[in-house]
């Protein structure tokens, strides 16, 4: 290719969550660890998934809790291709003592 | 690139990583709209003995906008698993893989098409099998035959394919990315050298292609096909996503590793180059988490380009008139996030109104082009991009002549653009060939029909000199 000039080049046409987080797993369910706590009394809210898939790659029973602020009472649940918010801050400090 | 490792998160993640998205007319069945989605970049061919797959645990998606509102209207959702046939094997292959479902063949991956609307999910397809990678001709030595046996009917006129393809997209990476260089035009350059022909540094490399046809009708609002360029049915927006679930959990051995939760976006392509070259970098990764009916959050990188400020520093004196310009750079936005009003370019339009999205979008009612040129409606055919995407649409250039002020004109008919901003190119001239035939000369061929991109490059061959 023939190297262009600066005048010929100029001549060519124009064709016109910041928080620290918590994260625990558990194979089966809650650990026992959590097996006597109430219920929550604090709303549980759960939502709906923005985006659901035919066949989930997570068939198995695995669950996996999610705290994201210790000092707070969010717990999220993931499993399948599912969340559940749960709002208890005696389930968030039971995981953060076991953690200790 | 257009969209390969373009953001610094997405790029450890080369599975879910989308490349390239393609949206166009059928030539060979104009009743039918072609849609390629391309993950997975830069495959080196021979890059064994665990070649190239899809990702098991990422949920990739092709979204229609129809409605304008940029959120899917329907989504087609593809999901991938690999099946070992022989575990205690150490390759690739057993033997010689003589068809779509060889014994010989170890690792095999299959898919699942689901569609997604209005009235609930359809599977369309389960257990789809994809083609091999390219290994050499020793262990598939009729790869072109073997490959199209993975081309896959769902009824209603839908084909499907996925799998390895030569990759289609071209570009000079060395040069764009060493100080945006364009080596045609290098001696005018702020460091200048001798000006030399662009190389393509695509020319032999792979990628994974989810590629389905689907027919018109079950594409737009009305369920019709439009005949009229300004039916503002005619016009649908596409864009193609990868999700990952919210938790991945590494357990003490592989079988005890899990993945649960609701799917999160990590990846996301409508036009070309857009996360490469117009957002900035810390919003990349951001960018790709978002949906396109949020995208009035980014439209300051679309108003005032860095690019567009950078051309005439990196090329002194070259593009005075896009300096000049002072206002935003509404042509790209129109371009980019709306689409463009009728009135505009006779002829066309494919606005989908006032909501700012960055889709591909297409005017089904424009039919294929029986003399295609690689600029697309700038080369005058108004079947190309930025009227969706054909694969061999030179998006490089054309998208670098808009940001060098090509295309100001259309939203300001006082301005004058730089005659370097329509002489400007990155790997061949466009204006003195804009056939697609004319990319073979830098190493880019095309199939005339599904799924339009070549068979992968060969392992065997790979580096090996002509």
């Amino acid at each position: 290719m023939n190297e262009l000039s600066r005048r010929s080049f100029l001549k060519q046409s124009g064709a016109t969550a910041a928080a620290a987080g918590a994260l625990v797993v558990a194979p089966k369910a809650l650990s026992r660890g959590t097996s006597s706590t109430k219920r929550p009394t604090a709303a549980a809210a759960s939502r709906a998934t923005s985006k659901t898939s035919k066949t989930s790659k997570s068939a198995n029973r695995a669950l996996v809790a999610h705290v994201p602020d210790v000092r707070k009472d969010e717990v999220r649940i993931l499993i399948g291709e599912r969340e559940v918010i749960l709002h208890d801050r005696a389930l968030v400090s039971r995981l953060a003592r076991a953690a200790d | 690139m257009s969209s390969h490792r373009e953001a610094p998160g997405i790029s450890q993640d080369p599975v879910a990583d989308s490349t390239d998205l393609y949206a166009f007319v059928s030539p060979e069945r104009p009743d039918v709209v072609t849609i390629i989605a391309n993950y997975v970049p830069l495959q080196g061919p021979a890059g064994g003995p665990n070649f190239y797959s899809f990702g098991d645990d990422v949920l990739y998606e092709i979204n229609i906008d129809n409605t304008g509102s940029g959120t899917p209207d329907i989504t087609y959702q593809f999901q991938f698993n690999t099946e070992i046939a022989n575990p205690g094997y150490f390759l690739y292959n057993t033997g010689q893989i003589l068809s779509i479902d060889s014994p010989n063949w170890n690792l095999k991956q299959f898919y699942s098409v689901t569609r997604v609307d209005s009235s609930g999910s359809t599977v369309l397809g389960s257990g789809l099998p994809c083609p091999p990678c390219n290994v050499g001709p020793r262990s598939i030595p009729n790869y072109g035959s073997l490959a199209q046996a993975a081309v896959q009917t769902m009824g209603h006129g839908q084909r499907v394919f996925c799998g390895q393809r030569a990759e289609g997209f071209y570009v000079d990476l060395g040069a764009i990315f060493d100080l945006g260089d364009l080596r045609p035009f290098q001696n005018l350059q702020l460091i200048p050298s001798k000006a030399q022909p662009g190389v393509n540094t695509t020319a032999t490399v792979n990628v994974h292609s989810i590629a389905i046809q689907v027919p018109i009708r079950d594409l737009t609002a009305d369920g019709k096909v439009p005949t009229s360029v300004t039916d503002p049915n005619a016009v649908i927006g596409v864009w193609t996503t990868a999700s990952r679930q919210a938790a991945s959990v590494m357990g003490r051995t592989p079988a005890e590793s899990t993945t649960a939760g609701p799917w999160s976006q990590v990846s996301r392509l409508g036009n070309p180059l857009i996360n490469e070259v117009i957002i900035g970098i810390g919003d990349k990764d951001n960018w790709n988490s978002q949906s396109p009916a949020d995208d009035s959050q980014f439209e300051s990188y679309y108003t005032s380009p860095v690019l567009g400020a950078l051309l005439p520093v990196l090329y002194p004196n070259v593009f005075p008139n896009l300096a000049s310009i002072s206002g935003p750079r509404s042509d790209l936005v129109a371009i980019l996030l709306s689409g463009i009003p009728s009135g505009i370019i006779p002829g066309f339009q494919n606005y989908t109104g006032g909501t700012l999205a960055d889709e591909l979008r297409l005017n089904l009612a424009i039919p294929p082009s029986k003399s295609p040129n690689i600029l697309g409606i700038l080369g005058g055919d108004l079947a190309g991009f930025p009227n969706g995407r054909r694969v061999f649409d030179d998006v490089a250039t054309i998208e670098l002549r808009a940001v060098a002020g090509l295309t100001y004109s259309l939203v300001d008919s006082s301005y004058t653009p730089d005659a370097a901003a329509g002489a400007i190119y990155d790997l061949e001239n466009p204006n003195s060939n804009g056939s697609p035939s004319g990319l073979a000369s830098i190493g880019e061929n095309y199939r005339p029909d599904f799924p339009y991109l070549s068979n992968p490059h060969s392992g065997y061959y790979q580096d090996v000199p002509a």
